[in-house]
């Protein structure tokens, strides 16, 4: 049989045990004598307390006094407006909203980019404009793209005239590209005598080749000449992931007594719009959730000022950013984001003593894409999260609760999917 | 909950505070006496109860109708008195319990119709009792209250001090240990049990 300590006799005495423990330390004190006078002397004390601090008489003049105090105040603490209560149903099924609203925003991706009106394809590489300064004696160096899959209306030889309608002649092109000193798909460099520019690059390989344009080799022009390759128009993703969240301890001191926030590490789910027009312009809307625990805390030498306690709380992220895009090859990408959002601390506790705390925080971020397919890719990014730490308005003292200006960062990892990529991007 | 609380609160959300006093009317009573035992005096215990009764008032939007509103106010109504007792530690000129005076005399649990004898050995055994409580820290005062006098589930008492379960339950264990040790001259001369200050922790 187990032996027991004073604690437990006094939770013998307040029915605190399990009742197989209960009948075993009867049993111990029918056989001890020292322990029934210790468990009596507990039951004493219990017994001494029984009436203290009996109820008042709660009478017509202290509910009235009671009243006439609390009157005035009610004009200035209007009752709140209800609370968003989507965002408390929020609260269940984070990880299905956030599938939910990525599924909604690639639905409406896919039927705008279903119906998008046909234009002329943009180049995947150079373009006509990439021309280069002209070369020593009267050539310049022309750098040409793919041969374009929609010919273009031109004029003849750039001056005034009935436009051509005539096809490119795919046989001088494939006879063009194997040329010395041409190089393909990149992008096909030949040189051509001054003054037959500007012309379209594309369509006027045919005539290139019929006046006889001596292509030339040089590296260092069509380096310089060389563009990152061009973003489709209004690149579009969507992605879902998993982050984690470490938020840094925040430590502030007030004199003697220091005082600390900070979360335990969580994972949550996450997912994300992403549109970019230029390599510069682009923005990602993203929505993410989370189950963490605030933990605060006081710290002091002297004990009876040292307190500490925690409220869980789901955690929810609504964050805009800017983004630009980095260096990229055709299967890697980065970028860089920028921006703001709101996150939402929910307790998980339903209680009257606590209630959701919102939070503006700023969003800086970066990342890394590799696409393994057309479409598919998966996305590494760090993101960092300024904002104050919450209070959920608690209304106890047992929890030392603080604003402090707090650091999180989320590692996230992500699948994703691009729309209206072309088979050469 | 009942219809009429459940009227009050509806006028009172659509704007009319006076319904309130409807709620207050029939809760007092209760926030007024767990006020008072856990803060010690009335003019504390009345203050904690009107601020717990404020609180609510602020935050009748998010009162759910799955609990009783007298429950909710209670508990309530712990929070703002175990606010107050910490305040009132903190603020070193503050005496929240005073051990002498008439005011105490009249608030308290003492019998009336004594013999004069009798009410100096009752008023004696209230004095011991309060500087048994007052050697406890607002949240083992707090914790002992709720669940010896209150008769508080270790949940609701852990909700109320706001941590957990286990720690609320060693709170209540601290306090009676500490009230034991501070009766136990009375307990050794009344029932001849050898001090607790002697009791081993581990006795085996």
């Amino acid at each position: 049989m187990k032996s027991f300590d004073e604690n437990e006799l006094i939770a013998y005495h307040l029915h605190e045990l399990a009742p197989r423990r209960e009948l075993e330390i009867r049993q111990m004190l029918e056989a001890d004598a020292v322990a029934t006078a210790e468990s009596d002397a507990i039951a004493e004390t219990l017994r001494a307390f029984r009436g203290y601090g009996a109820a008042p008489v709660v009478d017509a003049a202290v509910v009235e006094r009671s009243w006439q105090s609390i009157r005035p105040s009610l004009g200035y603490l209007t009752p709140r407006p209800q609370r968003v209560s989507w965002l408390r149903s929020l609260r269940w099924q984070p990880l299905g909203v956030g599938l939910g609203l990525a599924g909604a925003v690639a639905g409406v991706v896919m039927i705008l980019v279903s119906h998008r009106v046909a234009g002329p394809v943009a180049h995947g590489g150079t373009t006509a404009e990439t021309v280069a300064p002209l070369a020593a004696g009267g050539k310049a160096l022309v750098v040409i793209g793919p041969p374009m899959k929609r010919v273009v209306p031109e004029r003849y030889n750039g001056r005034p005239g009935p436009l051509t309608t005539a096809p490119v002649d795919r046989g001088v092109d494939e006879a063009l590209l194997v040329a010395p000193g041409v190089r393909g798909e990149g992008g096909v460099e030949h040189s051509v005598e001054a003054g037959e520019l500007p012309y379209s690059s594309s369509a006027s390989t045919t005539r290139d080749a019929q006046m006889g344009a001596t292509p030339v080799l040089n590296a260092a022009s069509a380096s310089r000449a060389r563009v990152w390759p061009s973003l489709p128009l209004r690149e579009m993703d969507v992605s879902l992931g998993g982050y984690g969240m470490a938020t840094v301890t925040s430590a502030q001191n007030l004199g003697s007594v220091s005082r600390t926030v900070g979360t335990r590490l969580s994972v949550g789910a996450r997912a994300s719009f992403h549109q970019q027009f230029k390599r510069w312009l682009g923005y990602e809307a993203g929505v993410a959730g989370t189950h963490t625990t605030v933990l605060y805390a006081d710290n002091s030498s002297t004990p009876s000022f040292s307190r500490s306690g925690s409220i869980s709380s789901d955690v929810y992220e609504v964050t805009g950013t800017y983004v630009v895009q980095g260096p990229r090859s055709k299967q890697v990408s980065s970028f860089a984001d920028v921006g703001g959002g709101m996150l939402a601390f929910v307790p998980t506790q339903n209680t009257p003593t606590v209630s959701s705390s919102y939070r503006p925080a700023a969003v800086a971020g970066a990342g890394v894409e590799y696409h393994w397919k057309r479409h598919w890719g998966v996305r590494a990014e760090y993101r960092g999260l300024f904002f104050v730490s919450p209070t959920f308005n608690y209304l106890g003292a047992a929890i030392p609760v603080a604003s402090h200006k707090m650091l999180s960062s989320e590692p996230t990892l992500s699948l994703t999917y691009r729309f209206g990529v072309r088979d050469k991007d | 909950m009942e219809k009429t609380e459940q009227e009050a609160i509806r006028r009172v959300l659509a704007g009319d505070q006076d319904a309130y006093r409807v709620l207050m009317e029939r809760h007092l009573p209760a926030v007024l006496r767990v006020t008072t035992r856990i803060t010690g005096n009335p003019v504390d215990a009345e203050e904690a109860a009107q601020e717990a009764f404020l609180r609510a008032y602020k935050k009748l939007p998010d009162f759910r109708e799955d609990a009783t509103f007298g429950t909710w106010v209670y508990r309530i109504a712990m929070n703002c008195s175990l606010n107050l007792v910490e305040r009132r530690n903190r603020d070193l000129g503050w005496n929240a319990v005073s051990l002498d005076g008439a005011l105490e005399t009249e608030n308290l649990a003492v019998s009336r119709g004594l013999t004069p004898e009798a009410a100096v050995l009752d008023r004696e055994a209230l004095d011991r009792r309060e500087r048994a409580m007052l050697a406890l820290t607002p949240m083992e005062r707090t914790a002992f209250v709720l669940k010896h006098l209150e008769g508080q589930s270790m949940e609701v008492i852990a909700e109320a001090l706001g941590v957990s379960a286990n720690s609320a339950k060693q709170a209540v264990f601290r306090a009676v240990g500490k009230l034991r040790r501070e009766l136990a001259p009375v307990q050794r001369t009344s029932s001849g049990v050898r001090p607790a200050i002697a009791f081993a922790k581990e006795r085996r």
